[in-house]
Order: C-alpha cells, then sequence, then structure tokens
C-alpha cells in the first residue's frame, strides 16, 4: 500500500459523468448522509462506535477531578483529543499533517468553543476542584468526512456518559464509586450537528452566474473517492435551534450567497434527523439497561 | 473466555484484525512492504514501525514500553531479511481494556495475539506461528486469563509468548513475570500455560481456515 | 586480461565491533573470553557511596540521593517530593516512584530519547509492581500551623505540640507524598538492560536512605484570586481558602524514614544467550552484557530481579531466536542471581 491514494484518470472521469447524469457511485440521492450503525457500550459509560458507510471511529469519554484554571475558577475543563493515526489511512502519517489540524479544529470550534457542554455545571468546589472531561477521538477506517462523522460521536459519546457522584464535607469531597452510587449525565446545553457540502464544477470553464441550472453540483456527505476529486467545500454547524455555530469555506469553488442560503435552510432537514437519531439512541440503551440491570428496584419513588 | 476474531476489517491497510479477549478489544492494522523514510532504512532487513494507541487519553512512556516489548518479540518473529530496505509499519489500537492503567499484562497479551491475526492477513512472513497466554499467582493459585480486578489483587503476574510448530508450544519467546513468585510457582505456571496456548492455537486455526474459505468462497 | 585477486582484508577490532558485531563476538567467544574480556559468567564490579549526604544537606528540596559506580559509568539519583490531595479514589495498596532518566551524551537539551522513556516507564512498574512501597508510608503526617510570633515564626504539630497546638476545622484533608526521581547517567558506558539494573539499585538505594518532611500551613489563609468572567472583559476578585502547604525544611530533625517492602539484595541482573561458535546446539549464558558486539549482535536476553529470601520479583525474557533459551539455561540464569543476591553486589 502506498503512502498516497492514487485515483487514476479513468475513476475521476467515470465519477464526474455519473455526476453529471445525477447519481452518485453508490446511487445514494445527493443530499442524504449514508447509512449510520452506532455501537454503545453496554458497560462502559462513555464509549461509543459510530460507522457511516465505511468510514468508522471510535469516541471515549473519561471525567477526573482536578483543579480548575485560575482565571476560570467555576468552570471545569474539557479537552477533544483528534490524533489520526495510519491505521485510518497512510496519508495521516505520523507527523500532524495539515488535514489532521484542519479536521481537530472544526469539531474543537463546533463542540468546545459552542459551549455545547456546560461548563460550570462541572464545578465541584469553586477555585479548587471541577471535573476534567475528555474526549479521545480514535479513528479506525477512513471513507472520507471524518469531521462530520467525528462531531457526531463525539455528542453521542457525551451524552451516554454519566460522571461518578460526589459528595462534599466542607471542603473535602469523596468521589463515589460507579457500582456505589447512580453516576450523574453531563449537562449538554445544545447538540451542534456538522454537516460537510462538497461541491464539483463539472465543466471546464468556471461560470460567473451561479444558479440552478449551472453545472455545478453539491454533494452532502462525500465518501472518499467523492472527496479526493471535490473542488470545493463547506462545512456547516447548526443545531435543532437553527442555530448556526461555526461556518467553514476554505477556498476551493466558490459559491453564491443565494446557494449558501438555500443550503443551510436544506440542512435543517438532515440537522433534525441527525439530532433525533442520537436521543432515540440514548432512550433506547437507558430503557435497555433499566430493563438488564433491575433500576427499578433502586427506585424509591412509586408510579402513580 | 471469550475470544473472537474479524480479520479484513479496515479498507486502506495491507492486513487487519480486530480482536476481543477476554474483556479486552484491540485492533491492529499492518501495512507492508511500504517505502520506509531515509533515518528508518535498513540495508539488508525489513524496519519494524510500532505505533501503539492507547484506549483512553494520549500516548504516554507506557506505551513506549509496551511497544518496545512487541518490537522484541515481533523483530525475531518476521522474516525480515525478505523485504530488505522495505518498512512494516504496525498500529495497534486499544478500544476496551480491562485493567488498571498500571497494569499492562491483559493489553499487552492481546496486542500480540491481534498482530497475529493481522499479521497473516497482510501476508508477512512469518518464522512460526505464536500464541500468548496471561495468568497471575493469587494466594499460590494459579488463575487464567486474569480480569483487571483479579489482576490488581494478584501476587504475581505473567505473560507468556509461545512459538508454535506442528500444533505444539515449542520454545517460550517472551516472558513478562511481575510480582513476588519463587522459582517452583514459575515453573508450574510455564507448563500450565504450554496447553493453554496450544488450545489457543486451534483457536487460530479455526479462524484461519474460515476466513480462507470465505476469501477462497469462488473458487 | 589480468585476474583480480581477492586479498583477505582485516579489520582493527573496534571497527569489526561495528560493521560486522557478531562475527567479532563469535571470534571472541571460540576463544573463549568476551570482547569486553570478562568471564562469561561475571559480573561488572559495583559500587554504592554508602553515607554521602552532601545533596540532601545543600539542597533543600532533596530528600535522598543514592551514587552508583560501575566501571566508568555513574548514576547520580536524587528523590524530589511533591504532595497531592486524597479523595478516596484510589484504593491501591502500593506506591511507586516517577522516575526521569537522563543519559548524558553531550547532545544540548532534547526531547528524551526512547531508551530514556523506557527505562524510565520501567523503574515504574516494576517498583510498584515488587510492592516495594505501601501507600500507608506515603500518607503525610497530620498537617503542622505556623503561627507568627515577635520573634519569628513558630510551628506547631498535633502529635509533638498537643498541649499548644490549636485545632483548625479545614484539616479533614488527607494528603500523600508522591516521589520524584531524577536518574542522571554519566559516561553510558553499557547495555541497555545494564544500566537498568543500575538505575534499579540506585533507586532501591535512595529509598532506604529517603526521609521525609512535616508539612504546615500558615495561620492567614485568605489569599485572594483574580477572576475574569466570560461575558465580560473585567477583572473580579474572589477570596478563596486555599491554604498552601509548606514544607518544613528549618526542622530537619523532624525528618523521619518510611517503612519499605525492600526485601536484603533485591537486585537485578541481565544475561544474554548466544549460540557456541563450536558446538551449534549448545548456547552459551553471558551475563551483565556490555559493549557494542554484545549489545548489537545477542537479540535473547533476560532480566531477572531476585532477592536474598529466594524468591523472584521480575522476569523479562525475549527469545531472539538465534539463542535458544531453554528452561535450563532459565533455572540457571535465576540460579546466578539468586546467587549475587546472598553474596551482595559491592
Amino acid at each position: 500500500m502506498s503512502r498516497s491514494i492514487e485515483i487514476s484518470e479513468n475513476q475521476r472521469k467515470f465519477l464526474l459523468e455519473s455526476l453529471k447524469h445525477g447519481f452518485r457511485l453508490t446511487d445514494r440521492p445527493f443530499d442524504h448522509v449514508r447509512d449510520i450503525s452506532l455501537y454503545l457500550s453496554p458497560t462502559e459509560y462513555g464509549y461509543v462506535e459510530v460507522s457511516w458507510g465505511k468510514t468508522k471511529l471510535a469516541c471515549r469519554v473519561t471525567a477526573t477531578v482536578t483543579t480548575p484554571y485560575e482565571d476560570r475558577p467555576f468552570e471545569g475543563i474539557f479537552t477533544i483529543n483528534s490524533e489520526i493515526s495510519t491505521m485510518a489511512s497512510m496519508r495521516f502519517d505520523t507527523s500532524r499533517s495539515n488535514e489532521e489540524i484542519l479536521i481537530a479544529r472544526i469539531i474543537e470550534k463546533a463542540v468546545r468553543r459552542s459551549n455545547s457542554l456546560d461548563l460550570e455545571s462541572l464545578c465541584i468546589i469553586a477555585g479548587e476542584k471541577v471535573w476534567e472531561i475528555t474526549v479521545d477521538l480514535n479513528y479506525l477506517n477512513y471513507d472520507g468526512n471524518f469531521i462530520d462523522v467525528g462531531c457526531f460521536a463525539v455528542m453521542l459519546a457525551l451524552h451516554h456518559f454519566k460522571k461518578p457522584d460526589i459528595s462534599i464535607n466542607g471542603n473535602s469531597i469523596v468521589v463515589h464509586d460507579i457500582n456505589e452510587r447512580q453516576p450523574v449525565p453531563l449537562s449538554i446545553l445544545h447538540i451542534p450537528i456538522c454537516l460537510t457540502y462538497s461541491f464539483y464544477n463539472l465543466t471546464d470553464k468556471e461560470s460567473n452566474i451561479k444558479g440552478e441550472d449551472a453545472d455545478e453540483i453539491c454533494l452532502l456527505d462525500a465518501d472518499l473517492l467523492e472527496e479526493l476529486n471535490r473542488d470545493g467545500s463547506l462545512v456547516i454547524t447548526l443545531n435543532k435551534n437553527r442555530e448556526l455555530i461555526q461556518l467553514s469555506k476554505n477556498g476551493g469553488l466558490p459559491i453564491s450567497a443565494q446557494q449558501f442560503l438555500e443550503l443551510t435552510f436544506k440542512s435543517m432537514k438532515t440537522i433534525d434527523q441527525l439530532t433525533d437519531l442520537i436521543k432515540t439512541k440514548i432512550k433506547e440503551h437507558e430503557e435497555l439497561r433499566y430493563k438488564t440491570e433491575n433500576f427499578k428496584l433502586l427506585e424509591a419513588s412509586a408510579d402513580r | 473466555m471469550a475470544f473472537q476474531v474479524q480479520m479484513s476489517v479496515l479498507d486502506n491497510s495491507d492486513g487487519s484484525a480486530e480482536l476481543i479477549i477476554g474483556n479486552t478489544k484491540v485492533i491492529a492494522s499492518v501495512s507492508g512492504p511500504i517505502e520506509p523514510k531515509q533515518r528508518q532504512e535498513l540495508p539488508n532487513q525489513a524496519s519494524l514501525e510500532i505505533i501503539i494507541r492507547p484506549a483512553k487519553g494520549l500516548s504516554t512512556t507506557r506505551e513506549k514500553l509496551l511497544e518496545d516489548k512487541l518490537r522484541a518479540l515481533l523483530q525475531s518473529i518476521i522474516i525480515r531479511y525478505k523485504y530488505p530496505r522495505q518498512l512494516i509499519s504496525i498500529v495497534v489500537q486499544f478500544l476496551v481494556t480491562d485493567e488498571d492503567p498500571k497494569f499492562t499484562a491483559n493489553e499487552l497479551n492481546a496486542a500480540i495475539n491481534c498482530c497475529y491475526f493481522a499479521l497473516i492477513d497482510a501476508d508477512i512472513a512469518l518464522y512460526s506461528s505464536f500464541a500468548s497466554v496471561v495468568s497471575c499467582i493469587t494466594e499460590n493459585k494459579l488463575i487464567q486469563n486474569p480480569t483487571g480486578k483479579e489482576l490488581s489483587q494478584s501476587d504475581s503476574h505473567h505473560v507468556v509468548c509461545f512459538n508454535i510448530q506442528e500444533g505444539k508450544a515449542d520454545k517460550i519467546l517472551l516472558l513478562e513475570s511481575q510480582g513476588e513468585f519463587v522459582q517452583e510457582e514459575l515453573f508450574n505456571l510455564l507448563s500450565e500455560s504450554v496447553s493453554n496456548a496450544e488450545e489457543l492455537h486451534t483457536l487460530q486455526r479455526k479462524y484461519l481456515k474460515e476466513k480462507i474459505d470465505q476469501d477462497y468462497i469462488w473458487k | 586480461m589480468s585476474s583480480a585477486d581477492l586479498k583477505q582484508v582485516s579489520f582493527p577490532p573496534d571497527v569489526l565491533a561495528r560493521i560486522a558485531p557478531d562475527v567479532s563476538l563469535e571470534r571472541h567467544l571460540s576463544l573463549g573470553i568476551r570482547p569486553n574480556l570478562r568471564n562469561f559468567t561475571e559480573f561488572n564490579s559495583i559500587d554504592i557511596k554508602s553515607n554521602n549526604q552532601q545533596l540532601q544537606e545543600n539542597y533543600n528540596n532533596i530528600f535522598a540521593s543514592s551514587i552508583v559506580k560501575s566501571g566508568p559509568t555513574t548514576i547520580i539519583n536524587t528523590l524530589t517530593l511533591g504532595v497531592v490531595e486524597n479523595y478516596g479514589q484510589d484504593k491501591d495498596k502500593y506506591g511507586t516512584v516517577y522516575p526521569v532518566v537522563e543519559i548524558l551524551r553531550g547532545r544540548m537539551g532534547g526531547a528524551p530519547t526512547d531508551e530514556e522513556m523506557i527505562l524510565g516507564q520501567d523503574l515504574y512498574e516494576t517498583i510498584y509492581h515488587s510492592k516495594l512501597i505501601p501507600n500507608e508510608s506515603l500518607q503525610v503526617k497530620p498537617i503542622g500551623l505556623g503561627i507568627k510570633e515577635e520573634d519569628g515564626e513558630t510551628i506547631y504539630y498535633p502529635d509533638l505540640q498537643e498541649a499548644d497546638y490549636i485545632p483548625q476545622s479545614e484539616h479533614e484533608k488527607s494528603y500523600s507524598f508522591v516521589i520524584l526521581s531524577s536518574i542522571k547517567v554519566y559516561s553510558k558506558h553499557t547495555s541497555t538492560n545494564s544500566l537498568f539494573d543500575l538505575c534499579y539499585l540506585s533507586c532501591v538505594d535512595a529509598l532506604q536512605k529517603l526521609k521525609l518532611p512535616r508539612l504546615y500551613i500558615m495561620d492567614s489563609i485568605q489569599t485572594k484570586v483574580s477572576v475574569k468572567s466570560k461575558k465580560s472583559t473585567t477583572r473580579g476578585l474572589i477570596s478563596t481558602n486555599k491554604a498552601e502547604l509548606n514544607i518544613d525544611t528549618a526542622n530537619k530533625q523532624h525528618y523521619y524514614s518510611i517503612e519499605l517492602n525492600i526485601k536484603e539484595g533485591s537486585i537485578s541482573s541481565n544475561y544474554g544467550i548466544v549460540k557456541s561458535p563450536d558446538n551449534n546446539d549448545e548456547s552459551i549464558l553471558l551475563t551483565d552484557l556490555q559493549g557494542q558486539e554484545e549489545e548489537s549482535a545477542i537479540l535473547s536476553r533476560m532480566s531477572i530481579i531476585t532477592n536474598k529470601t529466594g524468591s523472584i520479583n521480575r522476569i523479562s525474557l525475549i527469545n531472539g531466536g538465534d539463542g535458544d533459551i531453554s528452561l535450563e539455561l532459565l533455572r540457571d540464569a535465576i540460579e546466578i542471581s539468586k546467587r549475587r543476591s546472598k553474596e551482595g553486589v559491592m
């Protein structure tokens, strides 16, 4: 296996021809996300495995008690580690490539800087002890679109995770084992979902007037082949409340402002779908756990 | 004890394997022979690049030590003279672990066994098969394939890797023993581990046979 | 056409050692000696400076030190301390040392090399698994209270000056010491495995000389911390009860040694196994690998830690395929280690 992925001219032309005729090589609609399969660990809170088509990754959330930053004594600490190893693909060499840095930065902007995790709820004793939440993203297989899958996996793992319960005695604390006392879920303020659109110019000339009849198309959730042949990309991050979290269009094929607004509107459907997927999966998992671990016996209240 | 293997799980590696052994889940990818970096090149043998990524957090010196142990084992078992001036890159990613971070026995054991399948999937020449078993001794009692909890309460823990020839565990390739134990306990453990390793090898053969049957299904 | 005559090229021994270490080693062994001129089962002599308190006396942050010499190699190990708070989540019975190994080679600064990282991590894990340091020994004794009086500062300890001590309510927190070890290796002349043996010896020696200090806090504990809110850019001041722990270095008479689990004669030995040049079925056991040939050509190695009681604390064995490690050889190596533990190493 060589270190760089080489696409033959034939493959490239074939892809662009089929796009011209209105279908993707995997016969997916242009604005559909791939098939998603999720795995939530039944034994460990905070470990999930997410696959969008063949792109696969594992995400784990861990929490430790630590001292807060001196200038922010009321806030917890939240870090996301997303190093890509050569396991995902030989292009992600051991030295941090530009692409890897871009992926890490966008996910950080989307999740951390948008305050999706309420940091003040992580405070235990102001100025002395806070929770430090660490998210580790391990990319296993690369078939395009690490950004969307990564952000989705982080939000899913954060919802799945529960931190140990704590009792405070004056200035000292006791951290209870998760088997001793029911652990506590995190306080998540909103669920950012990233969507990556890829643009293709199907003719040789770039048209100055953009519009529907121009030979430029836009795909959602590109796989590896599509990603390597695209002419430009746009990453939009929104949440279910129709709030724009972050936006990234780094050069590449220009699009009109009109098209951009339309894309944003169209994305809402997918955003809703993905947000609901997270919520239903978590709820399903909770119910399953409730049944298998007999939580009913631990309840102190009675059903009316 | 749970033992489940899936080979060829990754698209971008020459060989890969995902192994669930006990409560430990690990995935290994092997790429090679490929172009080495200038500083890695060896004139008449293949050079090995081994990267171990932990289940939690970023790589630390703990993973460096594990890499060193795995490298010492693999550099004698891979027929390196067959791939001169080339590089064989092995990445081991732990997904789920079952031990306190101060212990590395279960992880080392899982990594060795997973690399076996990944190397075969990548079609890398090996001198022989190998199988690793982990056990611990608590109050003179021998426990095979201990859980993380049993490990932390043990008096000593041991990882043994045997070389398998003609279905028989022939010689010891690697032995990592830590704790407080006596010579008799050690040699008793070694003889018990022989049968354990040979059993593991029959499982290895089973998975390999299934894989080959599946791959050549159109033949 | 003239025919080319191949003349036999002879290399000086140190050049041969680098370009063909296995050939050089084989030639020496067939003569019955090793390139470093030791017998097959002979160890390098080790010298430990026993009562050198110089570092502890001159530096307030060093609580133990050990100097080990073997041949030209000198290892200086200093132990410093850190303090952490316990909140009951760590139920470990044994503690360990956090070592940083630096092999000085004339390189200016730079990141730790793989060898240094591996040595440090190996020491950390071995000390933990050999259960040398019970966690109870690292518990911090009751914290004293420092009071400013007219003629200076006096520190009152609850267990030492019961009558005068004024109890403070917030001292329910429990603290433990953390032992940090800084190991500097000068003139490394030997193999990495032998280096591990020497570093282990220096750690064991330093731990036995370790004396822990008492801790105290000052009477006035109001501290104000500058805080910036996320929403505004102005800074405000809030007061916290963060009392800083101080190490009582003025009262060295209160320093106490700790209870350790170190068995007498705890020693690490390393071995290499190589095929006999005369008889291909036999293997030769070499002790304490040293030198270019032994380090590059010998791939089958063992590292064994034993003590005077005859128990074993660690075995790290790798069979490189060339020299076969049979169970007999393992037994022999264990025997040699046990004998070394009994007889002592100096």
